[in-house]
């Protein structure tokens, strides 16, 4: 966040002294109820710029009319103030430049962050991939219940086995075959799981991805190594 | 940045909700490293001679089958509060109350998962 | 990284006690996060002793006795003072919840520790910055898109469909919950958290809405959404009784019943 942004808060909230100081969350949430009051249900995620205020009489449905909305766009009267420039058409962009040249104006920096922080919010649009992973997540799951307690329950007990013991164990083509699909499905599930870690605390994007991809084939090697031995196990 | 950000981890109050969700990941990811060395021991088998002796003294060591043990403990609590997930993700037990008693159940069944995987070892 | 550990400009420093003048029998202290950007480089936790006996009951009342009588520098967010506005949130002895809501008497003896709610960036005090969060809320579009024509008069809704918003449309958007939210801690520039999830449910269950398909297009993100671990910390901190997290269960089912 740039010094400017921080100025602005400091202004705006702290120069109120502690009386003042409460009136920063109710306000800005009794405004928020006035935008969603107030604004038309158009502008969807991917391509509107900002959504509050659009003009009473603007139709509900029409999708493709963000570019209309537009000049509506820098009317966020954050600070209650006379920030009620909806007729001045196109003004947009006037604004953010008069915001570079006076970089002291709280109201209009106030607005620039709000735009700022909703824009990041947005960011380059949803993923469409969550659903997915999640619904694989929780099918692997439930195929491990029963899986995990026969394979765990084996392991224990094949610890101690001779190899002779353990080749005609493992020669079943049944238990090949549970075998191997206890180890793919645990890959699958060990790999969404590791991935989601990943994600909740590697920031970065290079970094991230790369640790993901090691992961992966990492867990492709093993699915692969052990789905050979058992092959060569069962015919051998 | 000069604004301080405000106290989070190290000043909220541990619950028994998030204890459980941080000990679900750390046996997570337990498991994913346990599952290399069971892998470990298939491939071993398949290999035989001294690798697979090799392995089997490890494994079969008073360390390995501590380690074994713990595999065992960490894969009953994580399929227990598994399950518990998953009864969440069909929407059931969403109350704090059941939540708290969910809770404790997980920790018991892991207990008595465990003690019945050993059990059951050392007397066949 | 994630950062789980403070910045060094946030680690919190041994601050001053305001010692009680004269005889109290119920005596207690309160140990207050206190940071003005005007003058501290640090944070830092002062204390308070506050007769308890010459003082309304509520933790918002030994903040506003505080204020009059002792330090009026001290910067706090308040409105309504009886649960309903969501502004005097904040950590009290490591949880999250309403300062006007929480007796003194419920709080276990010894110190009192108030903190503003957690990893936010703190304006003053106990205020911090919830810009972010409110340009989240901004973000999932709450208002009713609805593909009718308006109505002459109000939308009807049946009495059944009404009760779905229950449980959801009671939110007072304090962030008790959202703050408390250890996903929302680490992600929580792209997670939408708790509090905004249960708004966004509250369009998603609203039988008069037609954008319910664009909407849950909207969540279906692997972080917009499904960073919620169902780890519980919001439906336990909620000082409304809501339940976020059920809501955010729900919200998944329904992406997953349309796949
Ligand atoms: C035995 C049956 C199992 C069940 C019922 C189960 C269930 C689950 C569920 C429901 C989750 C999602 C938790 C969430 O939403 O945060 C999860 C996460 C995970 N599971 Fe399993 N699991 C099982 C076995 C395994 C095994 C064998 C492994 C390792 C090979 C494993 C590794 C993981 C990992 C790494 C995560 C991610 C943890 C996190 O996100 O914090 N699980 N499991
Ligand atoms: S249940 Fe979800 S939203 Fe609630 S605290 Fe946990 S992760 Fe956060
Ligand atoms: S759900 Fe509860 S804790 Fe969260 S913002 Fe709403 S009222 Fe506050
Ligand atoms: S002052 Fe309004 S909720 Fe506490």
């Amino acid at each position: 966040m740039s010094e400017r942004d921080t100025k602005d808060d400091d202004d705006k909230e702290e120069g109120k002294g502690h009386s003042g100081q409460e009136s920063g969350a109710s306000k800005e949430t009794k405004q928020q109820g006035k935008d969603a009051k107030q604004s038309g249900q158009k502008d969807n995620d991917a391509s509107s710029d900002k959504d509050g205020n659009q003009d009473k009489e603007a139709s509900n449905k029409d999708d493709d009319s963000d570019h209309s909305s537009r000049k509506d766009a820098g009317n966020k009267d954050d600070d209650g103030s006379d920030g009620n420039d909806d007729d001045s058409g196109g003004s947009d962009d006037d604004d953010v430049i008069k915001v570079a040249r006076t970089p002291t104006d709280p109201s209009l920096l106030s607005q620039l962050k709000h735009s700022q922080q909703f824009r990041h919010a947005k960011g380059l649009g949803s993923g469409r991939t969550g659903a997915a992973i999640w619904s694989v997540q929780r099918l692997t799951a439930l195929a491990l219940i029963p899986l995990a307690i026969w394979f765990a329950v084996s392991v224990v007990l094949l610890t101690h086995a001779s190899h002779t013991d353990a080749v005609h164990w493992l020669a079943s083509p049944v238990r090949a075959v549970l075998l191997a699909l206890f180890i793919v499905i645990a890959l699958r599930h060990a790999v969404i799981g590791l991935t989601i870690i990943l994600e909740d605390y590697v920031r970065g994007y290079a970094l991230r991805t790369a640790c993901v991809l090691v992961l992966k084939g990492a867990a492709l090697v093993i699915a692969a190594a052990v789905i050979a031995a058992l092959i060569h196990l069962t015919f051998a | 940045m000069s604004r301080p950000i405000s106290p989070h981890l190290t000043w909220y109050k541990p619950q028994i909700t998030s204890v459980l969700s941080i000990m679900h990941r750390f046996t997570g990811i337990a498991l994913a490293a346990g599952a290399l060395a069971l892998a470990w021991w298939v491939v071993a088998v398949a290999i035989g001679g001294e690798v697979f002796t090799g392995t089997t003294a490890v494994y079969t060591s008073v360390i390995g089958q501590i380690v074994l043990a713990l595999w065992t403990l960490a894969l009953a609590f994580h399929m227990s509060n598994g399950i518990r997930h998953l009864c969440w993700d069909a929407g059931w037990g969403f109350q704090m109350r059941q939540v708290r008693s969910s809770g404790w159940l997980t920790l018991a069944m892991t207990v008595i998962l465990t003690a019945l995987v050993w059990v059951f070892v050392l007397l066949v | 990284m994630a950062e789980l550990t403070l910045p060094t400009n946030s680690r919190v420093q041994k601050g001053k006690t305001w010692k009680h003048e004269g005889k109290a029998k119920h005596l207690r202290k309160f140990e207050i996060y206190r940071f003005d950007p005007a003058r501290d480089a640090l944070p830092r936790l002062d204390t308070f002793e506050v007769d308890m006996d010459d003082c309304g009951p509520m933790v918002l009342d030994v903040l506003l006795k505080i204020i009059d009588e002792t330090d009026p520098s001290l910067a706090v967010r308040r409105s309504c003072r009886e649960g309903v506005c969501g502004s005097c949130a904040m950590n009290i002895n490591g949880k999250n919840g309403l300062a006007c809501l929480t007796h003194v008497d419920d709080l276990p003896r010894g110190s009192i520790r108030l903190s503003p709610l957690p990893h936010l960036e703190v304006i003053k005090d106990l205020v911090g910055s919830l810009s972010r969060l409110y340009a989240q809320y901004e973000m999932i579009q709450p208002w009713l898109k609805s593909d009718e024509a308006p109505p002459e008069r109000e939308r009807l809704q049946l009495p059944e469909d009404r009760d779905k918003l229950d449980g959801n449309s009671e939110c007072i958007l304090c962030f008790c919950c959202a703050t408390a939210c250890p996903s929302y801690w680490w992600t929580g520039d792209k997670y939408l958290g708790p509090a905004i999830l249960l708004q966004a449910h509250r369009w998603l269950v609203d039988s008069r809405d037609d954008h319910t398909g664009e909407r849950l297009d909207q969540l279906d993100d692997s972080y917009r959404l499904y960073r919620c671990h169902t780890i519980m910390n919001c439906t336990s901190a909620c000082p409304k009784g809501l339940n976020p997290a059920e809501a955010i269960a729900d919200t998944k089912r329904m992406l997953a019943k349309r796949r």
